[in-house]
């Protein structure tokens, strides 16, 4: 709807605008005038009806002085009474005034013309008056009755402004107001094309935004889509090698496993950044708050990165003094942490890392120091920017998009946690999070110390349609020394349940279910699960393993009571997960 | 609006010099008086004021022309004493003068009008001497055309008729 030369258009209406505006304004400044002359001729008709009036009375006193004698009064004052008389009868037939006084109804013209020829009859008997002249009576009421009632008729007449106004004003000020209103419509024209075209404007900038925002939101699904799809032989490949890793490694080949181990790692982290990116564009994050408490979060946090800092000869060290519940979203809350301490192992070449829990008053402040480089004042501007990498130069395999603190700001902001930033070139940087905390829930705080516990002997059920990430399952938790008992199907996981209830009657413990999500249009891993728990009659712990990155979804999925962990899973996490979930019970 | 032919008349050229030579003293009037003259002028003729009969205006000097008025229909043609003549007359050049009529109408007239204006004091309309019933004796009218530089509601206003009495002020 927006015309290329949309400036073009307001610039033409602005010009019709300012002509319309002057119009107008000559227009009123003429009606003033127009206004303003009407009123001096009705003021100069009225005046000289006054006038006649004034006169004849005055003619009627001179002439009758005269006759009776009068001393002061002569013939010549006589002559000019008369004469002025005259005159203002003139003054009143000619001209402009006569003009005026034509338009009056009641024929006043007419009346005043038979007036004042029945006072021209008089002038013989009064230029040839003469003392004591008998005709005095008579003129007297001539005078008297035919023209002084006449001429008060007139006066009337001409006095009353409701007369003027139909007769004469409305012709008077015709062009100026005319013009007013033609000025007047043509700016109501033009607010009237100026306001469309705003609200075309407006719509059309609306529409604009909404496909942008349906673009966003298609954009995210779809990476949600595509995400979901990629993580699964992402999963597959990274259990695949953990087991082809524990089968042949050689010290000839462990720099081999080493690098690709790395690649996935890369790749897993590439992925998640993008993924939150775009669905942080697209407004898709909901946000779940809720008491959180911090160990067992940092716990987990410091086993996902443990092996990465170590494969950098880095120290990862968590001081958490005692335990403390924030208020929080759990998931969204890991990603900023995670994306924090990859940051820091990414950039830090030598030294340690150090994840830090203070418990303050109201707040509690996770602190992720490291003795990294450290960020100058100017980069400390722009690093929370998409896209932007410091030390550009470094072209190793750990490189990421440069989302990462991008994601950081704004998971924060989404969170309305306070980030703050001390770095100094070469003393490292410090990323403080300031979180409130939540009241204590009623929960068995997990061990900190955090033991490697045996995995031998303990079963678990897998459930997964995919026959790769199976295989691959399979084969990694049997190196662990764990019984595997792999399913696909619903029906396959209680023969198996089946079975294993025939062979161990005294359903003892160390038995787990490892199922995924997604299995068939009919039920989902956690119908599953339930089921199983059914046949064997007591809570067993299970784990669900998905590629959904919907935080609604996994919500759901974590209502059901069942540990939920996100594909593609690392084999030192999983370790952890099924260590923590066998030791719950 | 108007088409006016403007015919300046010097009555007689043998007027000149007489007409100069009471620009000093004027002389008195024979006849009887139409115009009284008061106030500040330099030229007197009786005590404090200078009277004018109908052969001491003739003399100043006539000039004739052709206008409209607001009060007659139609051109008229009007014949009279440029209002200058008559203020060197008297020996006045600037202020204003309060004009007076018959029928005790007064206006307020700058003296510029009748220096710059060519505002004239008419005696005669179409060949007749003006009577008080035409508005006469005496008449101060401009000429309505297109070199007129007064508002028309300052023509009106200051265009007296049956002027009996001016007044420098």
């Amino acid at each position: 709807m927006i015309l290329p030369n949309g400036r073009m258009k307001y610039i033409l209406i602005l010009i019709a605008f300012m002509v319309m505006g002057s119009i107008l304004t000559v227009a009123y400044l003429r009606n003033i005038d127009e206004e303003t002359e009407y009123t001096r001729r009705v003021r100069h008709v009225v005046v000289n009806s006054y006038e006649l009036q004034l006169q004849m009375e005055l003619l009627q006193y001179t002439y009758s002085s005269y006759v009776l004698g009068h001393p002061s009064v002569s013939k010549d004052d006589l002559d000019t009474a008369y004469g002025i008389v005259v005159s203002k009868y003139d003054t009143l037939m000619l001209g402009d005034t006569h003009k005026l006084i034509h338009r009056l109804d009641g024929d006043i013209s007419g009346l005043l013309k038979r007036n004042m020829d029945v006072f021209l009859a008089l002038e013989s008997d009064i230029s040839s008056a003469e003392l004591n002249d008998s005709r005095l009576v008579k003129i007297n009421s001539i005078i008297e009755e035919q023209l002084l009632d006449d001429v008060r008729e007139i006066v009337k007449a001409t006095r009353i402004g409701t007369n003027w106004k139909s007769a004469v004003w409305e012709e008077a000020t015709k062009e100026s107001r005319q013009l007013m209103r033609v000025s007047m419509a043509g700016i109501a024209a033009v607010f009237l094309t100026l306001l469309s075209l705003l609200l075309l404007q407006v719509r059309a900038t609306k529409a604009a935004l909404i496909k942008a925002e349906q673009a966003k939101v298609a954009k995210a699904k779809f990476l949600t889509v595509a995400g979901h799809d990629l993580r699964q032989p992402l999963q597959a490949s990274s259990l695949l090698l953990s087991t082809l890793q524990a089968q042949s490694q050689t010290p000839q080949n462990s720099r081999l496993f080493k690098g690709i181990h790395n690649s996935l790692d890369s790749i897993t982290e590439l992925l998640n950044g993008m993924l939150d990116i775009s669905r942080l564009d697209a407004d898709l994050l909901t946000v779940n708050k809720e008491p959180i408490p911090v160990t067992p979060l940092a716990n987990k946090m410091l086993d996902r990165y443990e092996e990465l800092a170590r494969n950098k000869n880095l120290k990862l060290s968590l001081i958490n003094p005692r335990d403390c519940y924030i208020r929080s979203d759990e998931l969204l809350l890991e990603r900023i942490i995670s994306n924090l301490l990859s940051n820091a192992i990414r950039y830090t070449k030598k030294g340690k890392i150090q994840l830090k829990v203070r418990d303050e008053n109201d707040n509690v402040s996770i602190t992720i120091q490291d003795s990294g480089p450290g960020i100058s004042e100017e980069d400390q501007k722009v690093i929370f920017k998409e896209f932007i990498q410091l030390e550009n130069s470094t072209n190793d395999s750990q490189k990421g998009l440069g989302l990462g603190l991008s994601i950081v700001k704004r998971l924060c902001k989404l969170l309305d946690h306070d980030l703050t930033l001390i770095s100094k070139v070469g003393k490292g940087s410090q990323f403080i999070l300031s979180l409130p905390t939540a009241p204590a829930m009623p929960v068995g705080i997990p061990n900190k110390n955090r033991e490697q516990w045996s995995l031998t002997g303990v079963t678990i059920i897998v459930v997964e349609d995919n026959q790769d990430i199976l295989s691959s399952f399979d084969l990694l938790l049997s190196t662990w020394g764990c019984k595997v008992m792999p399913a696909s199907t619903m029906e396959e996981a209680i023969t198996l349940t089946e079975q294993l209830k025939k062979s161990h009657p005294d359903n003892n413990n160390d038995l787990l279910i490892i199922s995924d999500y997604y299995l068939n249009k009919d039920y989902t891993g956690c119908d599953v699960i339930k089921s199983i728990q059914n046949m064997m009659a007591r809570k067993i712990p299970a784990m669900v393993i998905t590629a959904e990155t919907d935080p609604d979804r996994l919500e759901e999925i974590r209502l059901t009571g069942n540990s939920v962990f996100r594909k593609p899973l690392k084999p030192a996490t999983l370790r952890v997960a099924i260590q923590r979930l066998l030791r719950q019970v | 609006m108007l088409r006016v032919v403007r015919n300046c008349l010097l009555f007689t050229l043998l007027l000149s010099p007489i007409m100069s030579a009471t620009a000093d003293i004027l002389k008195a009037p024979k006849g009887k008086v139409l115009l009284t003259i008061t106030g500040k002028i330099k030229h007197t003729n009786a005590p404090g004021a200078a009277h004018f009969d109908l052969a001491m205006l003739e003399a100043l000097g006539m000039v004739s022309f052709d206008t409209e008025t607001y009060w007659t229909n139609g051109v008229q043609e009007f014949e009279g004493v440029p209002g200058h003549l008559l203020m060197e007359a008297v020996g006045v050049t600037e202020g204003r003068l309060q004009i007076q009529g018959l029928d005790k109408y007064k206006a307020k007239v700058p003296v510029d009008d009748l220096i710059n204006h060519r505002a004239t004091i008419m005696l005669k309309n179409m060949g007749k001497y003006l009577t008080v019933a035409k508005k006469g004796p005496l008449w101060l009218i401009y000429p309505i055309d297109d070199k007129q530089e007064l508002l028309k509601k300052q023509i009106n206003s200051r265009s007296v008729w049956q002027i009996r009495s001016i007044e420098v002020l």
